[in-house]
Parts: structure tokens; sequence; C-alpha cells
């Protein structure tokens, strides 16, 4: 027998894991709302069904996204959550925060919501979690003042998010972080005026180490990557079997394209680059003796989504190699004349991947102005899904 | 923008919101315009949610349209 008010939700702090309950327990501690919360949730469990209601109010003056509303269908009992708002707040690029800037955060949610956040939510914003009507405008100009805005919810295009790129990583072969900033300021009208099919996801990663997995949950993808020869340092290289390293086992053997030889003889290692599908394993496993090519920029994949009204799709390549330097003009109006082809060609809820998937490639390159190339495969190694227009095979061919 | 295109599209949701279905997907409203460049409908409706003639309704990943006098009181 136990006094506690939660006894299911306690089940959950026990384990080894960090737990959420026990966090809003502390919480609770000095909020209402997210004492109310807990009991709630509790109920739930109980219940064996979701208490909120979703939908309705979308943001503040001007705004059509960033907030996403949230009300209890037990108001009777729980009150302090009887609106239960969540704020998402575009993140920095990259996810850095000065400590003075996440203080502010913190305290302009102590003063206007729960206490309670998700850092971050699977988008990349900051999750506030739980506010009231008459908390949002308030709660808005004080992010502002304090640098900070909303993010993208609804069917708009959600903020745009970036791996750590040049900042702080090695492999990096573009700036995501001013690609991802730069996105972010010039499509500001998207993000919080809704006015696409469905969500509109993009993400940068700077390799193909793709540490967003901006290939799996983002419309379009942004990942960096090199042309001509990886670069190679013979004496590291020696280095790395010096030192115990199987190279013939680790690197050469788990090559997907099999485009490298291993001397054990003379210790060198030698790369058909032509073969290389720059999948970034064996810069990763020997980081001192391989870095990318000189040659640097971006391969754009688009169709990318997590299953959501229809499967889970992988993002394919469209544009092999693009040459990202500021303005980045290009991307700017691929992106455009992709976003316009699918408000005007997409169903209600469809998005870009199910589109292209409806309609057939071909006619997503042909609006796109884009050639059929060898890298638009639907899976390695299997036939392309990219077939010829009628008028252009030779009839004479055609018996 | 065109008074006359903001005026047909408030048509179209007064006429639409006679039933009981009030919230409409923004392509629903380019589908009742069919002779209006989609460009044009998009700009309309941002006109009037700045007037608040319309306002937006979503569920967080979906959002709706519909007219202001419809708004849920307690959304």
């Amino acid at each position: 027998m136990t006094d506690s008010k939660t006894p299911l939700l306690d089940e959950l702090e026990k384990g080894p894991w960090p737990s959420f309950v026990k966090d809003m327990k502390q919480a609770a501690e000095k909020k209402p709302a997210a004492a109310d919360l807990l009991n709630q949730l509790e109920l739930s469990y109980k219940d064996r069904i979701g208490h909120w209601k979703h939908g309705g109010i979308v943001g503040v003056k001007g705004y059509g996204s960033g907030v996403i509303g949230r009300y209890s269908d037990r108001p009777d009992l729980f009150p302090n959550v009887r609106a239960f708002h969540t704020m998402r707040v575009n993140h920095p690029t990259g996810w850095f925060y000065k400590t003075d800037a996440l203080r502010k955060l913190c305290d302009i949610w102590d003063k206007h919501g729960s206490g309670l956040t998700n850092l971050h939510g699977s988008t990349g914003d900051a999750i506030l979690l739980g506010t009231t009507t008459d908390h949002l405008q308030p709660c808005f100009d004080d992010l502002s003042e304090a640098g900070f805005d909303l993010g993208g919810s609804g069917s708009a295009l959600r903020t745009p998010s970036a791996c750590v790129g040049p900042a702080r990583c090695e492999w990096a072969c573009i700036d995501s972080l001013d690609i991802c900033y730069q996105a972010t300021m010039t499509l500001q009208d998207q993000i919080h005026r809704p006015m696409f099919p469905y969500k509109f996801k993009i993400k940068v990663s700077a390799c193909a180490n793709d540490c967003v997995a901006a290939i799996a949950r983002s419309d379009l993808a942004i990942m960096g990557t090199w042309k001509g020869r990886i670069q190679v340092d013979p004496a590291e290289v020696r280095a790395y079997a010096d030192a115990g390293l199987d190279i013939r086992g680790e690197v050469r053997d788990l090559c997907p394209t099999k485009c490298m030889e291993w001397s054990e003889a003379d210790r060198t290692l030698v790369i058909h680059d032509g073969d290389c599908n720059r999948c970034m394993h064996c810069l990763n496993v020997m980081p001192k003796a391989l870095r990318p090519g000189k040659e640097r920029g971006a391969s754009i994949l688009v169709g990318g989504k997590a299953p959501i009204v229809q499967g889970s799709l992988l993002s394919w390549v469209i544009v092999p190699f693009m040459k990202l330097e500021p303005p980045y003009t290009e991307l700017f109006d691929l992106i455009a004349r992709i976003q316009d082809w699918w408000d005007e060609n997409g169903r209600s809820r469809e998005r870009l991947g199910e589109l292209i998937n409806r309609l057939g490639m071909r006619h997503f390159l042909k609006a796109m102005g884009l050639p059929a190339v060898p890298q638009m495969v639907k899976h390695p190694r299997t036939n392309p899904y990219v077939f010829f227009w009628p008028e252009e095979i030779d009839k004479k061919e055609v018996k | 923008m065109s008074a006359e295109i903001k005026e047909r599209v408030l048509a179209y949701f007064r006429e639409k919101s006679k039933g009981e279905k009030k919230m409409f997907y923004i392509k629903d409203v380019v589908k009742g315009l069919p002779d209006v460049d989609r460009h044009a409908v998009h700009e309309a409706v941002k006109e009037l949610l700045d007037e608040e003639a319309l306002k937006y309704w979503s569920s967080g990943s979906t959002t709706y349209l519909m007219l202001a006098e419809y708004f849920p009181k307690d959304a």
C-alpha cells in the first residue's frame, strides 16, 4: 500500500535510467500546473487514454505557427492545466547557447509557463511545455526581447536545423551553420505563416555522417560531400597499421563499393576514387590518415519523412553535387521551385516524398529542370526508377 | 491585392461554413477559386488573416483556416 497519488508514474522512476517523472515532481514543488500535469498523466495511465484536447490557438500576433494549443479534457479535476499550451522556440543553429542565453530562456519560462521544457524537440526547437492563453503574447514579447523567435509548426516550413558543422567538426565539407541560418532568415514568412499542403523540413548535415539524420527526417536534406580524390597521408596510414588497426578487415573489407586496395607487404592504401560513394566509413576509421577531397560542396536530397499518414521514406539524391557558397542563390532557387511544385501538385497532408512517389520522379525532375543522373536510384544497386519520356526514345530503335 | 479576390475568398468561407464543417485547408480554398492564381489566393488569405477576418486553427501538425466568427471560444 502506498500513500503516493501517482503509484503508476512512480513505477517509471525505478530502474537505472533518468525519468521524466522525477523532473515533473521537482517542477511540481514550485508550479501547480506541473502538479496537475502529473496527476492528469496518472489518470491517463489508469484510464489508458490521453486526457488532452489538441489544437486550436496557433500563435501570437502576426504568427500562424510556433504555439500548439493543448487543453485538458478534465479541467474539473485539473484546473491548473485547463490550458497547457506548448511554445516552440527557434533554437540557435547547431544548438550553441551561451549560458546567459539559457538562463534568460529558463527565467522567461519560469515567469510565464510551467517551468517544464523539452530541450530539444525532434525538429530541433527548444520546446517550452505548458502555459496559459493569456501568457502567450507576454511570453513571446519577453522571448523577442531576449533575442529568441518562435519556430515552425503546422503546415509550415519547420525550423531548419543543422549539425555543429565547421564549428566543432573536422569532417565538415560545408558551412552547415551558415546555410541553416541563412535558410531560417530567408524563409521567415514560410516558417511563421503556414500556407503549405503540410509540413516541410530542411536539415543540413555538413558531411555524409549526417549527424542530424537529415536523410531520414527532412523533406529537403543538404549533405556535405566532396569531388575528386580523398586526401591520403601515407605515413599516417602506416602509423594506424603499426598501432594494430586491421586495415584490411576494418577498412577495406567494410568499404561498401570495394573501392580500395590494401597491401600488407608495403603497407600502402590505394583508393580508386571513381568507385567511391563517399560514405565516410574509411575516413571515420582513420581520421588522421584520410580527409575529404579538396573540392567541397553538398548533395541535395529530397523526400525523407517519418511514418505519419503514410510510411516512412528515406531521402534520395536529386543533385549529386552543388557548390554551396554565400549567398546560396542556386540552393534557394531550387528550394523555391521544389516548394512551388509541391504546393501546386500536392494533396492536403501529402509530404513531398509521397507526392514524388505518386506522380513519379521523372515528373518531378522535368518540373525542376534537372537531368536524370545515375545517382538517382531508389535503392543502392537496384534498377533506377528514372525512365525515359516516350519522345526521348529514338523510334527507329524501338521495334 | 485585389479587393475582389479577398471578397471571393470570404464568400467561399461563408458558403462552405453553412454546414457542419468550419475548418478548411488552404488547398480547399485554392480549389474553390479555380480561375484565380494560387499565389494570389495565398496573398488574399494572408491579408484576411492580418485583418482577423480569418483565423488559423492548428492541431500542431496540420493547419486549417476558418472564419474568425467560428473560431472556438475556448481555444
